[in-house]
């Protein structure tokens, strides 16, 4: 037999559940997997829009190097809508690949690697994302000798390689350091920046760039 | 009076309760000793000042949650560039522009939460290292390990909100790092087992709960002021949700009257007024002579080197650059697993540290390696391929040597034990002659 005060301790208990209820559905709601990297649906693709991040004129010498920031914007729950996401790169003048004898075999560089001719001159230009594989931190350029003492990696220093060393990508938060002119196979795609020290799993992602009339514009992420 | 019964051969059958009663009566006994601030040692705590710990927990604990509540009236949650109203606000607390007490406030918020986890994790270690977690006490050490959990997150989700490059980069590592439960079938180690990494495949793989809990965490792809808000929130719910129940504790544990054989009311703070008084001052004048810095507001586009974290995770933080992201995210998730299954695994009933050696050495390598770990980051000394050799040696050493240490102790304790029994049977013998 249910006494009076079971019905009346069950009947309280139905706003409480209702409150719990409404509180933990739209909880999980956020619990929206996150999809594989960058393999986003057709719904979800970014929206940016291009970027004329540098012009050649900048890059006179190869090792020059430019620091830019594109601005993703995918599609996101929030009150516009969509999330920006600044993507600090980097665009960096490299030896022409073509010119073996200068620099040695570097292996065939792709994605994030772009060739253009400019006032008479070849470029050869890497463009990647500046976000660490391994945590996120933001990398800096580093010189070859710079990396040997702070990043635990002394393959391009002047003392190992004298004048053909030289200057790397190197992650300040856990030491992973990227070589700019090696590129990597992720997921069965050769990518500049492979990982020659430290704990980052793969190189960083590529921009999908275009060199034209003298500028470097960035057409997306990843 | 009446002989024993002989047990017959039918109760003799069912002899020992099945492993869900065993729970259960584990349940029901731990439940009952359960000791959340050293409320239980009422008498110890004017012999022992060990036993302060717990008492100490829950006053810092109260000063946090009592200026927090202060500075919330301060406080702009707004991440929103250029000029960022969240880090200015608290810079503006600091520089004293709202005046000397919220000033004060603050420095007692973040010193009162550091003091906290201090005295959580030296109760940790006491109850460990004192076997107090033994005949069913477990609980009691659990509960304490979940709420130094709980207060470094609350940690975490608290420096977020000063919105200063410290902040950002650390909840970038932080929320970056669980992507790697992902792909922990990619870790060596277990890539070279049959079927596991399959399996580890397909389950954690296929899930995504780490890319999940990030995107959860970060209430998006990357760091921005909607993780600001949902770190906010968080920061409060951690603390506000615990006290309840923690006070709900105390209302259960105190009821009924003293004289009809309740517990009457329970004293939440376990020390005597003049030791209130001394962790007060202490506190005050810490955070009078030691001055926080707000530091350099957040910037998306440069990590600061060197970047460390809080100190509690500077630890976690190195061991990061040692070891590859998934075998490193494995282990930062097996520390509290391990320091929650260490108290079962240690099942015998030897308090004595010295007469379990091998448990012990897992204390002290726990803490000389966090301590070690927290140093070297510190003086900013990591060779990735220099270290990990003497560090793998050094915990060979320390676990294998307490591990035989451990064997050669149970060997010896079962000799005296003999002994002792063959003492007793000859004193028995010779008593029998005599009569």
């Amino acid at each position: 037999m249910i006494d009076r005060r079971t019905i009346l301790k069950g009947i309280t208990a139905i706003p409480i559940l209702g409150v719990l209820g409404a509180v933990g559905a739209s909880l999980l709601s956020f619990l929206k997997p996150n999809l594989k990297p960058l393999s986003l649906p057709k719904a979800e693709v970014p929206q940016n829009k291009d970027l004329t991040a540098a012009s050649l004129d900048e890059f006179p010498k190869e090792w020059d190097v430019k620091a830019f920031v594109f601005t993703q914007i995918t599609p996101e729950y929030s009150s516009k809508g969509t999330q920006q996401t600044d993507i600090p790169g980097y665009i960096l003048r490299v030896p022409n690949i073509l010119d073996p004898a200068k620099i040695g075999d570097l292996g065939p560089l792709r994605e994030g690697y772009g060739e253009a001719e400019h006032k008479g001159a070849k470029y050869s230009m890497v463009v990647i994302s500046r976000i660490c594989a391994h945590l996120g931190c933001i990398f800096e350029y580093h010189t070859g000798d710079e990396v040997c003492t702070g990043f635990n990696y002394c393959g391009e220093s002047v003392a190992t390689k004298g004048a053909a060393g030289h200057p790397l990508f190197s992650c300040p938060c856990h030491l992973s350091v990227y070589n700019p002119v090696e590129s990597q196979d992720v997921s069965g795609v050769q990518r500049v920046g492979k990982v020659v020290s430290g704990p980052a799993p793969r190189t960083p992602f590529p921009f999908r760039f275009v060199i034209e009339s003298g500028n470097v514009v960035i057409k997306g992420y990843g | 009076m009446a002989a024993p019964t002989i047990p017959s051969a039918a109760s003799t059958k069912k002899a020992g309760p099945s492993v869900g009663q065993k729970i259960a009566i584990w349940w029901t006994k731990s439940a009952k000793n359960l000791d959340l601030f050293d409320e239980n040692s009422k008498e110890k705590v004017k012999t022992d000042p060990w036993f302060m710990l717990g008492g100490m927990a829950l006053l810092f604990w109260y000063i946090t949650i009592a200026t927090g509540t202060v500075l919330m009236f301060y406080y702009v949650p707004d991440a929103t560039g250029p000029i960022y109203q969240s880090w200015l606000s608290v810079k503006n607390i600091l520089e004293g522009e709202s005046g000397w007490l919220i000033y004060m406030t603050r420095q007692l918020h973040k010193y009162g939460a550091d003091a906290l986890i201090v005295a959580l994790t030296l109760r940790i270690y006491r109850m460990y290292f004192r076997g107090e977690f033994k005949s069913y006490n477990q609980l009691s050490y659990i509960a304490t390990v979940v709420g130094l959990i709980l207060a470094m997150f609350s940690g975490l989700t608290g420096y977020l909100l000063i919105w200063n490059q410290r902040a950002l980069w650390a909840t970038k590592v932080f929320a970056t790092f669980p992507t790697f439960v992902d792909s922990f079938h990619e870790i060596p180690t277990i890539a070279a087992l049959p079927i596991i990494p399959d399996i580890l495949k397909a389950t954690l793989g296929v899930a995504q709960i780490g890319n999940i809990s990030a995107n959860y965490m970060l209430a998006g792809l990357s760091i921005g002021p909607a993780t600001l808000t949902r770190f906010y929130s968080a920061h409060f719910m951690l603390s506000i949700l615990t006290i309840i129940l923690v006070e709900a504790y105390f209302a259960r544990k105190g009821k009924g009257d003293k004289g009809a054989g309740g517990a009457g009311r329970v004293p939440r703070i376990n020390l005597p007024w003049y030791s209130v008084v001394t962790f007060f001052v202490i506190l005050v004048l810490v955070s009078i002579f030691v001055p926080v810095d707000t530091g350099s507001p957040a910037n998306y586009t440069v990590t600061p080197n060197p970047i460390l974290s809080d100190w509690y995770f500077l630890g976690l933080y190195q061991m990061m650059k040692l070891w590859k992201p998934a075998s490193a995210t494995l282990q930062t998730l097996l520390i509290p697993l391990i320091a929650f299954l260490v108290v079962f695994l240690d099942y015998s009933s030897e308090r004595n540290p010295w007469k379990r050696p091998f448990w012990t050495m897992v204390g002290i390598y726990g803490l000389v390696s966090w301590l070690a770990f927290s140093i070297l980051i510190i003086l900013n000394i990591a060779d990735i391929y220099r270290d990990p050799p003497y560090i793998y040696l050094v915990s060979m050493i320390m676990l294998g040597g307490g591990a035989i240490w451990h064997l050669v102790q149970r060997a010896r304790n079962r000799r005296e034990q003999k002994a002792l029994e063959a003492a007793k049977a000859q004193a028995a013998v010779i008593a029998a002659d005599k009569a």
